[in-house]
Formats: C-alpha cells, sequence, structure tokens
C-alpha cells in the first residue's frame, strides 16, 4: 500500500467534511437573516401632520382642514396654528390614513408577495446579491469533484489527462451526480451539503480503484447505477432531527468510505468478469445500501448493527449483500418491480440478535461469518425457493448463521484439545468451509434443517478430543471440509446416523474420537514413542479415508465402533514388528483399501488379507 | 520504511487536527445560526413588550457575538465568520438601545468593516453594507428617542408669552441634535451609492424603507423647527433665539433631497 495514497485517502475524506462543514458554514452566513429597522417615534401632532401632508401633498388642495394649516410656500405648516386647527387636522389626517389603508386591500400581487417578506419591525434580507449569488448544489458539487481530481492527479498523474480512465470517472461522476439533487430543490434542504459530501467520498473511492488497477475501465452507465443504487440512498436516509443528524453524520463518516470501495470493487470485479454486460440494477443495489443506512440509525436490545458487528463487520456484511444483488437483482425486487428494502434489514437484523446472543462472536469475526452466509445462501436462494417457496431465503440465511454461531460458541465456552488452539481466522476458515460444502445441497439449509449444526457440532466435539494437538488448525479445517462434503452428499448419515454403544453422539463423531484414541496412545506425555506413525499428515490422511468410508456401508461399525480403532491397532502393531517393511505410507495403503469392508463388516481383516493388500 | 511510517503517523496527525477544525468550523455555524435567530426573537417578540429585558439580552448577546468575532478576526480564512458576528454584534448593540456601549458599537462596525475592506471582492454583500448602515440607524434612533427630538418641540410655543428663555435653550438643543441627525440622515444616503447596493434587491428594499422612514421624520422634524423658529421671530422679534430663518431652512436639506437615486425609485 502506498503511504501516500492512505494519507491522500484520509484527506479526501477530511477535505469533503471539510467542504460540508465549510457548506455549513455558509449556510449560516448566507442565509436570509432578519435585520430590524428603524424605530424612530410618530412624533407630535404637528411632526405626524407636517409628514403625511409632506408625502400626500393631493390632499392639501382638497381637504379644508388640511388646506387651513398648510403653508404652499415653505411646504410647512402655517406658523401660529391654534391646537383646534391642528385637532382638526389630525383627525383628517386619521381619516385619510384609514382610507388608503383599506385601499391597499386590493393591493396587487406583488405588493401582496413584497409586504409578506416584510416582519413587523425589519425584513429578512438574504446575503448576496443576483449576481454574485453562491453556486447551485449542482455547480457545487461539480467543484468538489474537480478538486478533488485535481488533488488526486497530483499523487497520481497518470490517471488523468485526455481521454483518460480517471478523466471518464469524473465525467461520468458530473453527468450522473443529478440523480443526488431533485426536482424540488426546496425539499433536498440540509441534503445539499450532506450530497457534496458523499458525492466525494465516492469519487475519491472510483479514484482510488482505478488508481490501483490498470485494466479497470467504468462506464458511464455503470456510475449510473452506483450513484443511483448506492450513493443516493446514503444521502435519502438522513434524518431530519439535528440530534440524529449528528449522529448519522458520525457513522457516515466512517462507513461512507468503505462502503464506497466496497461498491467500487464490485463493479471493477463484474466490469472485468461481465464486460460488456449491465454490472447490476440499480433498485437492488439500493434496497441494500437503504437498508444498511436505515438499520445503523436503529437501536436494539441498547445496540446499533455497528455496536454489533464492528464498523469493519458491517461493510463486510453489505458487501455480501451488495454481491448478492449484483448477482441475483431479483431476490432485491418485489413483483410490484420496488426495491426489498426490508427483506436486508431483517438480515442485518436478524444477524446481529443471533451474534448478539452469542458474544464471542460480536464484532468482525461474526459479521464476517454472516457475510458467507449471506453469500453462500443468497447465491443458493433460487433453488432453495424452488425447494420451499414459502421460506424466504433471508429467514434461512438467519438459521444457518445462528446454527454455525451457536454450535461454535458451544464448543469455545471452556474449549479443549485442538479447537482451543483456533484463531479468528481459521475458526472463520472453518465456517467458510463448511457452509461452502453444505451450500452445494440447497436441501440441507432450511429453518427447519439442522445439519449445518450438526456437522460444525461434531467436528468442533471432535477437535476437542485431540488433546496432543496431533494435527494443526489448518488439517482440521481439511478434515472438516472433508466431512462436510460427505455429510452434504449423503444428509442424515455421517452426523445423523449412531453408533450403537453411543446413541447420543454421531457415528462421525465416534469414529474420529476412536481413531484420535489410538493415535494418542502412540504418543507420549514427552512427545513421539519409539516409532509413532499416526500423527499430523499421515493422521489427517487416515481421518479423510474412515470419513470417506463413512459414506458407504456402515453397517458393520454401526453396531461396533470399536472396530476403526481395533483395525489401527493391528495395523500399527504390524508396523511396529515389521519396521523394515511399513512406513506411514504402507500404512495409509493398507488402511485406505480395507476401511470400507471393516467399516461394513464389523470384523477385522485376516493376515492374510493385510499382507495381499501391502503387496497389491 | 521507518522514515515512510513516521511521514505517514504524522500526516495522518496533521489530517486529525484538521478533522478538529471542522468540528469547531460546524460549531460555530450553528452558534452564528442561533445568535440570529435568539436577535431576531428579542427584537421582534420581546423588545415591543419589555424594552428592559430587551436590553439586557441584546447587550448579553452582543457581547457574546464580539468576543466569538474577536477571537477568529485575525485569521484570514475565519474572516467571513467574524463578519457574520460583527453584524450580529452591532445590531443586537444598537437595538439594545443601551448608551453604555456605544463604544463597543463602533469597534464592531470598525473592525468589521475593516475585515470587509481586506476581503475587497469577497466581501459578503449584505453583512457589509449593514456595517455601514447600523451607526448612523443606531445614532439617529438614539437622536430621536434619547433626546426626544419632537418631544422636545413640543413644549416650545412662543405664542404664549411663557417660560421663554427655557425654550430658547430647548431650541438650541433641538437645533444641535437636528444638525447632528442630518448627517446621520446624510449618511444613509451616501451608502444608496454603495454599487453593493444597486444590485441587491433584498437590501435595497430594506435600505429605501428605512432611509425613507430616517429622511421622513427627521425632515419633518426640521420642518416643524423652522415653524417653530418663524413663530419666534413673528411673535418674539428679539435676537435672543440667535437662530436665523436661514439657518432652520438649511436643517430641511439633504443632497440629494430625498433618497432619489435609481434604487429607490423601485420603491
Amino acid at each position: 500500500m502506498d503511504p501516500q495514497l492512505v494519507v491522500f485517502g484520509i484527506k479526501a475524506v477530511l477535505r469533503a467534511a471539510q467542504a460540508g462543514a465549510d457548506l455549513y458554514a455558509e449556510h449560516a452566513r448566507d442565509r436570509n437573516i432578519f435585520l430590524p429597522d428603524l424605530d424612530l417615534p410618530e412624533g407630535t401632532r404637528p411632526v405626524q401632520l407636517q409628514r403625511f401632508l409632506t408625502d400626500n401633498p393631493r390632499l392639501i388642495t382638497s381637504v379644508p382642514e388640511l388646506v387651513d394649516i398648510w403653508d404652499k410656500d415653505r411646504k410647512a405648516l402655517k406658523i401660529n396654528l391654534t391646537g383646534e386647527q391642528i385637532d382638526a387636522a389630525y383627525m383628517k389626517m386619521l381619516q385619510h390614513k384609514a382610507s388608503i389603508a383599506l385601499k391597499k386591500e386590493g393591493k396587487d400581487t406583488h405588493d401582496a408577495e413584497r409586504e409578506a417578506e416584510m416582519l413587523a419591525g425589519g425584513r429578512m434580507v438574504e446575503q448576496w446579491r443576483e449576481e454574485r449569488k453562491p453556486p447551485s448544489a449542482g455547480v457545487r458539487m461539480a467543484l468538489t469533484l474537480t478538486d478533488i481530481g485535481l488533488e488526486f492527479v497530483s499523487s497520481n498523474p497518470s490517471i488523468l489527462g485526455i481521454g483518460s480512465r480517471g478523466e471518464k470517472l469524473i465525467g461520468a461522476f458530473a453527468y450522473n451526480m443529478t440523480a443526488l439533487i431533485p426536482d424540488d430543490l426546496a425539499a433536498f434542504g440540509a441534503k445539499a451539503n450532506f450530497a457534496d459530501r458523499v458525492l466525494g467520498i465516492f469519487l475519491r473511492a472510483g479514484l482510488g480503484t482505478i488508481a490501483s488497477n490498470a485494466a479497470i475501465v467504468f462506464r458511464d452507465e455503470d456510475i449510473a447505477k452506483l450513484i443511483a443504487g448506492v450513493t443516493k440512498p446514503i444521502v435519502d436516509e438522513l434524518p431530519d432531527s439535528l440530534v440524529q443528524q449528528i449522529a448519522y453524520r458520525d457513522l457516515v463518516d466512517a462507513l461512507a468510505g468503505p462502503s464506497a470501495e466496497a461498491a467500487f470493487h464490485l463493479l471493477a470485479e463484474n466490469t472485468e468478469t461481465y464486460f460488456g454486460k449491465d454490472f447490476a440494477n440499480d433498485k437492488a443495489l439500493g434496497a441494500v445500501t437503504s437498508a444498511l443506512f436505515k438499520e445503523i440509525k436503529e437501536t436494539s436490545q441498547g445496540s446499533t448493527i455497528v455496536d454489533v458487528f464492528s464498523e469493519q463487520g458491517a461493510i463486510r456484511l453489505y458487501q455480501a449483500g451488495l454481491g448478492v444483488a449484483v448477482e441475483r437483482p431479483n431476490l432485491f425486487i418485489g413483483d410490484d418491480e420496488k426495491p426489498r428494502t426490508q427483506l436486508f434489514q431483517d438480515l442485518l437484523k436478524g444477524a446481529a440478535a443471533t451474534l448478539q446472543a452469542n458474544p464471542r462472536f460480536n464484532g468482525p469475526l461474526g459479521a464476517s461469518l454472516a457475510a458467507m452466509v449471506v453469500e453462500a445462501v443468497g447465491r443458493n436462494a433460487p433453488a432453495l425457493l424452488k425447494l420451499n417457496p414459502k421460506e424466504s431465503w433471508e429467514k434461512v440465511a438467519v438459521t444457518a448463521l445462528d446454527q454455525l454461531t451457536a454450535s461454535l460458541a458451544e464448543s469455545l465456552k471452556s474449549p479443549e484439545g485442538a479447537i482451543a488452539a483456533f484463531s479468528d481466522d481459521q475458526l472463520l476458515e472453518l465456517g467458510r468451509v463448511v457452509l461452502s460444502q453444505v451450500a452445494q445441497t440447497p436441501g440441507m439449509l432450511g429453518i427447519k434443517r439442522s445439519e449445518v449444526k450438526a456437522i460444525v457440532a461434531g467436528m468442533a466435539k471432535a477437535m476437542a478430543k485431540d488433546d496432543n494437538l496431533l494435527l494443526s488448525s489448518d488439517e482440521w479445517i481439511n478434515i472438516a471440509g472433508i466431512a462436510a462434503q460427505k455429510a452434504a452428499a449423503n444428509p442424515g448419515r455421517l452426523f445423523g446416523l449412531s453408533a450403537a454403544d453411543d446413541p447420543g453422539e454421531a457415528l462421525a463423531v465416534s469414529v474420529i474420537t476412536s481413531v484420535l484414541k489410538v493415535a494418542g496412545d502412540t504418543w507420549t506425555a514427552d512427545g513421539r514413542a519409539d516409532r509413532p506413525l499416526l500423527f499430523g499428515a499421515t493422521l489427517k490422511s487416515a481421518l479423510a479415508s474412515v470419513i470417506e468410508a463413512l459414506a458407504g456401508n456402515v453397517e458393520g461399525v454401526a453396531s461396533n465402533p470399536q472396530i476403526v480403532s481395533q483395525f489401527l491397532q493391528k495395523l500399527l502393531a504390524d508396523a511396529s514388528a515389521n519396521p523394515n517393511r511399513y512406513g506411514s505410507e504402507g500404512l495409509l495403503h493398507v488402511f485406505r483399501t480395507l476401511i470400507e469392508k471393516v467399516l461394513a463388516s464389523g470384523t477385522l481383516p485376516t493376515d492374510d488379507e493385510i499382507n495381499a493388500t501391502f503387496a497389491a | 520504511m521507518r522514515h515512510v511510517k513516521f511521514r505517514l503517523i504524522i500526516s495522518i496527525l496533521v489530517v486529525l487536527l484538521a478533522g478538529c477544525a471542522t468540528v469547531k468550523d460546524v460549531q460555530r455555524a450553528s452558534d452564528i445560526i442561533r445568535s440570529d435567530n435568539d436577535l431576531a426573537r428579542i427584537v421582534q417578540e420581546v423588545r415591543p413588550f419589555d424594552k428592559i429585558t430587551a436590553k439586557t439580552e441584546l447587550t448579553q448577546l452582543a457581547f457574546h457575538a464580539k468576543r466569538e468575532a474577536d477571537a477568529i478576526k485575525a485569521q484570514k480564512g475565519k474572516f467571513l465568520d467574524a463578519i457574520a458576528y460583527y453584524r450580529i454584534a452591532a445590531t443586537a448593540f444598537w437595538k439594545s438601545g443601551n448608551p453604555q456601549v456605544a463604544n463597543q458599537l463602533f469597534e464592531v462596525t470598525d473592525t468589521g468593516s475593516g475585515l470587509c475592506t481586506q476581503l475587497g471582492d469577497k466581501a459578503p454583500d449584505r453583512d457589509c453594507l449593514f456595517l455601514r448602515l447600523v451607526i448612523p440607524f443606531a445614532g439617529l434612533e438614539a437622536e430621536a428617542n434619547e433626546k426626544g427630538l419632537s418631544k422636545l418641540l413640543a413644549g416650545v410655543n412662543f405664542g404664549d408669552d411663557a417660560d421663554t428663555d427655557e425654550e430658547i435653550k430647548t431650541m438650541k438643543q433641538i437645533q444641535t441634535s437636528l444638525s447632528h441627525a442630518q448627517s446621520l440622515v446624510q449618511k444613509i444616503f451616501e451608502i444608496e451609492a454603495d454599487e453593493r447596493l444597486v444590485n441587491h434587491p433584498g437590501m435595497v428594499e430594506y435600505y429605501c424603507e428605512n432611509a425613507w422612514e430616517a429622511a421622513g421624520f427627521y425632515l419633518a422634524v426640521a420642518a416643524v423647527f423652522e415653524t417653530k423658529v418663524l413663530e419666534y421671530q413673528a411673535n418674539i422679534g428679539d435676537d435672543q433665539l440667535r437662530i436665523t430663518a436661514d439657518d432652520a431652512k438649511k436643517l430641511r436639506n439633504l443632497v440629494p433631497e430625498k433618497p432619489i437615486n435609481i434604487t429607490c425609485k423601485t420603491k
């Protein structure tokens, strides 16, 4: 990662935030404000008369009481007027003032509007002259795009230039940003500044994507869909109240950048994969994005989904949702052609509730598991819906996540054996291999199905028995994958059947446990015993062979589960007695060849059979 | 590698500090909006009914705005915010009607106008125009309300042969006040020629309403004053008053006579 790009990224987000702050400050300074009028006294009656007659000279010739007091030459009151003259004229003045006021009732529209602007004792006045009014929302956005583009070019000069990819991208943003601006600009209100900021964040993400991938060229139509489907919902979800806006803006500050990167990443992938085809349906993208940005505002059991998933985890989940929306847009569009925002909201809520119930999986780990489930179930949603149209895929996904996390969480409560050594990444990988296998048999996924739980719980139990850590975590993950594959291919067998002597235990777990016991017995407390052959890769291969064989006839082992350990002990005894003849490869060869027969018959092979197999 | 890391950390620290500055900017913008709203509320809703409370609240608001403005007046990037605060402070000092804050009124209008000059073409139209208007407006209101120009005139009656000496003193006082007021109205008229006003419909409306009000009030008082001078000459006729008819007539002159520039003809 180029440190300059990191710094640029932070700077660009802050610049966009600063641009928002600047625009807010500009709004504070430039909005119409109240300027109070001069508050002068009415004056004495002579002063009022003087003023009234100056403003209404026609009355001086027609109203006797007024003619009587007026000196035409001086355009002022005559001298030495009596109190009676002043009072009589004053009464006439009041009458005429009332008359003028009544006539004003029939004022024209222009006057009415003008007077409506006036307030008692003052007037609302805008900051700028007509020709100096600040640019419109659209122009401001264009300026922000230009600004960010220019700054980016200083770090990555190659992406801009005549006909280059960067220039095309900025052009596409400028062309399509009108999607963010509603027809009724007044209704846009505070969102104008916010939209400018979000658009800036998305442009930076787009430029970052093309800077890091020389082959990517974004099409104008794709950018249009991205702005309509991803950028616009973020802007639309801006709450009205100031307090909610503060919280939402904080969350958007944290999530909008990664969301934009996720969307561009997806766009880049699809541009490469489906070149020439439509990137995605903006309604489907919009449903996922709206759901995320609606849900981050909600609080359930005292926590938001960001508290449960973490910011990084929420983005991972969002990315998974976007991926499904791109691949299967119809899942997010209703019969009425409207985006099904509630669907992904329910999924986010359900996943959050599941992870809250299993605190070990709070944060990025749980969110990544949830994301994997969304991807796996979403990808297979059409098959699931075909199998059971009444089960919505998002509920199936939540059920699968619940089974996955609940069974893992149970085994992690007081972890023993190999499972205790699993890192978060390895737990995630364990979930991934199981899910990827199970997803190949959609019939195993369902609200009332419990295979996922049985497989994960069974494998976790088996791993807990590996006290001597004879297998590494990665080897166990590999074994779990094979077990899941076989279980998926043979539903209800490996983790459904039980051995006769242990009805509560799955057959696969009983068999794996007995193999582990034999391997452990050849491993002393101080380390390897004399010639232990059953550990590491050999043990892994032996377990893989026995699990694969469990998909066949298991009648014998079901009635006599110790047969596998007895078979292994016999082979190990032979190997110990004939060190020049037996190595791990020979032991495995015999084991793989004869295990199916052992499981079916429940009896040990004879020495002749073993020798013949060895010789073959 | 360590060098790169160091640069990265320093850069991130710098941009985080910039983030703090952004928060401060948003807080300041909110405060400007709040102060403007408070100002409008006090002037429109409190002052007409309770001048004493309004005086206290407006004085407090004015000092708050002045403090905020003073704190940022030296930062070139914050001039616009400082001017907005100075405009709020000037309005609040003016409308407080508090004679003890005259110095502060001058200080905020001078400092605000100075920032307008420094910004040149980029100066905010309304706020900078208003800072020019506020001193003559406040001065005229003070002359009219505190000195009670027209009330003083009402106490003068040269036809009753009573208290003439006192009335002569009052006439002198009114002459001085009118002279001050004339100069203030002239200052208001001078602003009519400001090219920023010409193309600003909202300010033109505001300016014309108030310029007409100022001129109308002033000229009416000056005319009645002239009438009193002529009454003195007609009824008493000595030279004790020491105010000639010409002196009085001159007080009725404004150059131009009224706010007649094209900007106000649209009224």
